[in-house]
């Protein structure tokens, strides 16, 4: 038995800076100037996975985004961490997708990878945190989807059974190979890249993948980037939390009553 | 006449709270747009709370039972909404951000090649360039921002809220 995976990865700003991301009024759009960028954070733990069936079950480990020629960094860390080969999907006309366009056009990019058993991704990223990607990406590539998972139980050649997180418990799924399933951090503890790992990653193949695979399947120009994407930013405002305390003394009765009247006041209650 | 469309989620056949809620709002914006309002209601069983969705303000139920839709199904369950709202082709269709919620709305709206915001905390319709649009808000970026998204090129298109 032997798996043919891919992980889907997307480089992102770090969250740990996103105190320094400012709202540019003139231009509309977010000012990302000084803030580094990184593989989004759980991508990490859908690479893992991969890596553990990997080495458990035996298989191919492939790493795919798409994204502007510096997302190179993220496919080179994910080779590092132990992936077979990677694939970038950068092309200007995939500029402005949104999370429809996105999935269409890594669906076209996986496909030319050839054949499938699953594919693997990070439940949301932590720009957007939308998680749209997974189930829209399975979507375009005709096979089934599972999100939110925190653990794979079984994996078969013909199917896969894993525990799904849903408000107040999990369910047992079990879903038809190929497939995509998205996972939480809980899943596992990802590795950190050895420098075995780093001397070969430059040994391993990426491929530049542009407009031209979309189009071998048959997805026209128009349904990529900023003209394929139905939804559209109208405007961006830096939310502001402000605190304000207030001390109310007295009896209990007359606390609560001005509680409540208070709380009407704001339109909390 | 326009029409807005609800999904209404059920655990072991009752309602769950934001079904509700998301009913209000569509409530809400059928005032304004002067629309009807469907909802979608999948499980077993589920008699009991198509009438509470009639008692909050549905007009219409599309009503879907069957013993292995007790649970959520992903394929499934996707391709049922995604039929019915390519018959109806409402103006906007709320779905409940909860974990299902959002797992079903994806790949509805993937299947209908619509638009699809997920976590909005407010919705308005507001006239631009003389045209009603669905004005989404939904917290950003580690929630430092808030991002108002409209729908471009289409008429319709789905939220999760």
């Amino acid at each position: 038995m032997s798996f043919h995976i891919v992980v889907n990865i997307k480089q992102v700003p770090d969250p740990d800076h996103f105190g320094r991301l400012s709202v540019d009024y003139l231009t509309g759009s977010i000012s990302r100037a000084g803030v580094p960028l990184v593989t989004n954070p759980v991508d990490r733990h859908a690479l893992e996975e991969a890596l553990r069936i990997k080495e458990k079950l035996g298989g191919v480990v492939s790493v795919i985004t798409m994204g502007p020629h510096q997302a190179r960094k993220a496919i080179e860390d994910a080779l590092a961490m132990g992936a077979d080969r990677g694939a970038i999907l950068c092309d200007p006309l995939f500029a402005g997708s949104d999370t429809l366009a996105t999935a269409r056009i890594l669906s076209a990019g996986i496909r030319s990878f050839g054949d499938i058993d699953l594919v693997i991704c990070g439940n949301e990223t932590v720009d957007s945190a939308t998680g749209q990607v997974p189930p829209q990406l399975a979507e375009f590539l005709n096979v089934a989807h599972v999100t939110h998972v925190r653990r794979i139980e079984v994996l078969s050649a013909e199917s896969i059974i894993v525990e799904r997180v849903v408000e107040g418990g999990f369910l047992r799924v079990e879903a038809r190979l190929p497939a995509v399933i998205s996972v939480l951090k809980s899943i596992n503890t990802f590795r950190l890249p050895s420098v075995m790992g780093i001397m070969e990653a430059s040994e391993k193949e990426i491929r530049e993948l542009d407009a031209s695979v979309c189009k071998k399947i048959g997805i026209c120009d128009d349904e990529l980037g900023l003209q394929g994407s139905p939804t559209g930013v109208l405007a961006v405002i830096e939310s502001t939390t402000k605190r304000n305390a207030s001390m109310i003394t007295g009896e209990p009765e007359g606390v609560a009553k001005q509680l409540v009247a208070q709380l009407r006041e704001l339109q909390v209650i | 006449m326009r029409e807005i469309v609800v999904y209404a989620e059920q655990k072991g056949g009752r309602l769950i709270e934001v079904s509700l809620e998301v009913l209000a709002k569509a409530v809400d914006l059928s005032r304004v747009l002067n629309a009807t309002i469907s909802t979608i209601l999948i499980g077993n069983t589920c008699g009991r709370a198509a009438d509470e969705l009639i008692h909050h303000g549905a007009d219409r139920i599309f009503l879907v039972e069957d013993k292995r839709l007790s649970l959520y199904q992903s394929t499934a369950t996707a391709k049922v909404v995604a039929d019915i709202l390519s018959e109806r082709l409402p103006e906007i269709v709320l779905i409940g951000g909860t974990s299902v919620g959002m797992d079903m709305a994806a790949r509805v709206a993937a299947k209908l090649s619509t638009g699809l915001t997920a976590h909005c905390v407010d919705l308005s319709i507001e006239t631009i360039n003389g045209r009603d649009e669905l004005v989404q808000v939904v917290p950003g970026w580690g929630k430092r921002m808030l991002v108002k998204i409209v729908f471009i090129t289409l008429t319709r298109g789905e939220n999760h809220v």
